[in-house]
């Protein structure tokens, strides 16, 4: 199923009437924010997979001990407590870190967009969210809990485990009274549209990388439908959570940690699985008529997302590559004029075999070259497509491909998969492809956009 | 392309019943699912009063569902059932029966089983989670370890093979409206032909009530016995807790025409807004909530006068009664229309099924204009000043209802509002 982001609208917008080849309609995105562990802002992320330098380090949490999580993409700590400070003080109770995150990412898009943006009004914003399923509600609390269970005179802790349990929960001293807002799916939506004063047409999504996809969809819908005038789209999540880290050990997906230096080796022969990671992307959308009218310059042009469940075995690499094909083929890309495809590149055995086997089955040989960002941050959940499309203002800028990080021994498939050094190539168009650990799979699709 | 979106399945899993008919049936007559209840294993946990879906039910009318070794939540095993039942009321039995199929369904806060957590950290006495790592054999399956948030749009389309998109929204209170919103404008643009739409959830386990609790949303008051969800009423005293789900489908005018399907109404409107006011209360003049209203309605091209009645968000809650009450003021106000709507709030009979919440109560609504019944409002005995509308007391009301609208709110001030239209072709 693919879905038609930049549909045409009624209301033609303000076009310059000089330029006939300008679509007014166009989804165009006009401010990028980013808060992730290559640093603040879609350069510092660029910057990296350029050098390949990952941001990807040992593995530290004081609740979590373990020596079977030997990375992570943590958001460096003193950007931590910037997010933490763009919060105000009383929405700050309310929120967990990738929260906070969202909302210095959404800040500095927004910031990019321009001070014109901010005369939209707030009932004509749309906010729209990809949320990492949180289990804040696990983490201190429970840590407490144990607190408890230890003063506690039975012999064995763990003995009577409801009534620890009960009496923890039922202390308010002990509990944080706000444990279930923070718990909550919408609650980076909460406090962003309450920061960023956002009042109009609204959703959240909760479904690993393919929440991005959704909110992207739903943003779109509502420019062209205009039940906004301008929407903001937040990714955000981490992985770094108890039962999240545990299910993904033990699925087998995470990397022993054996090459240090370059711990998450996407297609590479010598991959062991993946590094999980953290952080937020923030994209200011609107229509390309009202960015022109005041004054905005657009970044990149949305073409469109498709995104599948995982039904059953005939939805594999072959079906993908059949949608994300219809999705070039509505939008006239075909996959020889692509300029790059950002790869999903978990690195783990699996997804990386089946990855490349919808590539093989998408490009043949069109020789469009593959690259992968996942080496340098990590696998982000929610946040993962937009950090993709945050990357694309830098490859049409720069007029070059950034290699695959540590790519040694590719598969020999016929796959261009860039190793080494960047590709030199002009870069028009980019599709990235994703897929989820929930049974989703999906592909976004962008374009150069046009400056008039 | 713009097409004309009708409800053409419905499936509901709740305390009132396991089925829609007898949903429906309970709250045409009144009946409350809301009763003693005991968080399983706590005795003197301090909320007393529940309405909690029949397990033994539940199991012998849904075995696979219900299956404990099956890895899945209980609100996506409601879920599951939900929409079992609502694809077979729409005739849809496998891949083909209609073109292209999806799903969009609301959830909430997952379950988190305290046992596997305090195993986890608690048994070698060390401040550390290593042991969630190595003790496989102490971890339930069936725990938050392995289900995720979206795992029940996940399960619905592999269950029925439904290939077009599978989404899962987080609204709070008002996700399955939004799910519901969303579904509803992926048909009107032609992106699909119908879709699966609805919530389940479950809160009615120790982290989330307790959380719930130490936010003073659930009523400890245990002076109106089983007649405690007291909307509107001066003597309200905060939501009842609930569990369930509940499924509609959706489906383009020409697709259920042109299979015969029955149809039951026309979904005409949506309308999302945000108050950007506080996390836990609602703007104090109703901004939001009047927002949504007036969106859905101008998104269905239906005037305000139009409109027959309401299913009101109506938690109990004394920040959303009155404040629920001016924003229906405030959007109903020419010709002081709002004196004519016929408002019913149903969570005084469902409880509040929090994420699922919008989904029997837009059940109710699609019912409610098909039949010409509007559901009461239970136990409103002495009604609030404040609360000044026509709510349907205590018995149900035999009306026209052409034109209705459902209303889901959320924590962090998320609003959402369907327009439910009788068919015609």
């Amino acid at each position: 199923m693919s879905t038609d982001i930049a549909s045409r609208g009624d209301d033609a917008g303000l076009a310059p009437a000089s330029d006939p080849s300008f679509d007014p309609d166009a989804v165009v995105v006009t401010g990028i924010g980013a808060v992730l562990p290559t640093g603040r802002g879609p350069e510092a992320l660029w910057t990296a997979w350029r050098e390949a330098r990952p941001a990807l380090t040992p593995y530290q949490d004081p609740y979590v001990r373990t020596k079977k999580i030997t990375h992570f993409g943590h958001v460096p700590a003193d950007l931590q407590q910037l997010s933490r400070d763009s919060v105000p003080h009383k929405l700050r109770k309310f929120g967990t870190g990738f929260t906070f995150d969202a909302v210095l990412a959404a800040e500095d898009a927004m910031r990019q967009a321009g001070e014109s943006w901010q005369a939209i009004p707030e009932e004509r914003r749309g906010l729209y969210v990809a949320q990492d399923d949180s289990t804040e509600l696990s983490v201190a609390a429970f840590h407490k809990a144990l607190d408890r269970a230890r003063t506690d005179t039975s012999p064995q802790v763990g003995a009577d485990l409801t009534r620890v349990v009960a009496e923890a929960f039922g202390n308010a001293a002990t509990f944080n009274p706000f444990t279930v807002i923070r718990a909550l799916n919408n609650n980076t939506l909460a406090l962003v549209s309450i920061a960023q004063r956002f009042r109009g047409d609204c959703a959240a999504f909760v479904q690993d990388a393919g929440a991005a996809l959704g909110a992207l969809q739903r943003a779109a819908f509502s420019l062209r439908q205009g039940d906004c005038d301008t929407a903001l789209v937040v990714g955000a999540g981490s992985y770094n959570e108890p039962l999240k880290l545990a299910a993904q050990y033990r699925a087998g997906n995470l990397t022993a940690g054996d090459h240090d230096a370059a711990p998450l080796r996407s297609f590479d022969a010598g991959r062991d699985g993946t590094v999980l990671a953290e952080g937020a992307v923030a994209l200011v959308l609107e229509r390309a008529g009202d960015a022109a009218a005041r004054g905005a310059r657009p970044l990149v042009e949305v073409l469109g997302a498709a995104l599948r469940p995982a039904v059953d075995s005939g939805v594999g690499p072959a079906a993908l590559a059949e949608s994300a094909r219809g999705l070039m083929a509505a939008h006239g890309v075909m996959p020889d004029s692509l300029g790059a495809v950002l790869a999903d590149g978990k690195g783990t055995v699996h997804h990386d075999a089946a990855e490349a086997e919808l590539l093989r089955a998408l490009l043949k040989d069109s020789g469009v070259p593959v690259s992968s960002v996942r080496p340098v941050v990590g696998t982000l959940g929610a946040a993962g497509p937009l950090a993709e499309l945050a990357l694309a203002p830098s490859l049409f800028a720069a007029g070059e491909l950034p290699p695959i990080a540590h790519l040694a021994t590719p598969p020999d498939d016929g796959t261009d998969f860039v190793t080494g050094t960047a590709r030199k190539r002009r870069i028009d168009s980019v599709l990235s492809l994703h897929s989820s650990f929930n049974g989703f799979a999906g592909a976004l699709l962008a374009k150069r956009p046009h400056l008039v | 392309m713009s097409r004309r979106v009708v409800v053409t399945g419905l499936g509901a899993v709740c305390g009132l019943g396991l089925d829609w008919q007898t949903m429906w049936e309970g709250l045409t007559a009144g009946r409350s699912a809301i009763r003693a209840w005991q968080l399983p294993g706590v005795e003197d946990f301090p909320v007393r009063y529940a309405a909690p879906v029949d397990d033994a039910g539940f199991a012998a009318r849904y075995g696979a569902e219900a299956d404990p070794d099956r890895p899945l939540e209980r609100r996506a095993r409601f879920g599951l059932a939900a929409a079992a039942q609502a694809l077979a009321d729409a005739g849809i039995d496998g891949p083909g029966t209609v073109g292209r199929i999806g799903t969009a369904v609301g959830s909430g806060v997952p379950e988190r089983d305290p046992y596997e957590l305090l195993h986890a950290i608690g048994e070698d006495g060390q401040p550390g989670w290593q042991t969630l790592f190595g003790r496989r054999d102490r971890l339930d399956r069936a725990s938050g370890l392995f289900c995720t948030n979206d795992a029940l749009a996940a399960g619905i389309a592999a269950r029925h093979r439904l290939r077009g998109p599978a989404l899962n929204f987080s609204t709070a209170c008002a996700g399955a409206t939004h799910a519901v919103g969303h579904g509803f404008r992926m048909i009107r643009r032609g992106e699909v032909d119908a879709m699966v739409v609805g919530g389940a959830d479950s809160v009615l386990n120790l982290p989330t009530m307790t959380g719930l609790h130490l936010l003073g949303a659930p009523s400890t008051s245990e002076l109106f016995g089983d007649r405690l969800c007291r909307a509107f009423d001066r003597d309200r005293s905060g939501l009842v807790a609930a569990e369930g789900a509940a499924m509609v489908v959706l489906e383009s005018e020409e697709s259920a025409r042109r299979r015969g399907a029955t149809i039951y109404a026309e979904l005409a409107g949506f309308g999302s807004s945000l108050d950007a006011y506080q996390v836990t209360a609602p703007h104090p003049e109703g901004h939001g909530a009047a927002l949504a209203m007036s969106r859905a309605l101008a998104d269905g091209q239906v005037a305000p006068d139009a409109v027959d009645s309401i299913n009101a968000h109506g938690t109990s809650t004394p920040l959303n009664d009155p404040i629920e009450t001016r924003a229906i003021k405030d959007v109903f106000a020419a010709g002081a229309h709002y004196r004519k709507l016929a408002v019913t709030a149903n969570k005084t009979m469902l409880g509040h099924l929090i994420a699922a919440a919008g989904a029997p109560e837009l059940i109710a609504t699609v019912l409610s204009v098909r039949d010409g019944i509007v559901p009461p409002t239970l136990n409103l005995e002495n009604p609030d000043p404040a609360c000044d509308l026509d709510y349907v007391p205590e018995k149900a009301r035999y009306q026209e209802v052409s034109v209705a609208v459902s209303n889901s709110f959320g924590f962090g001030g998320l609003n959402a509002s369907l327009v439910v239209r009788g068919y015609e072709h």
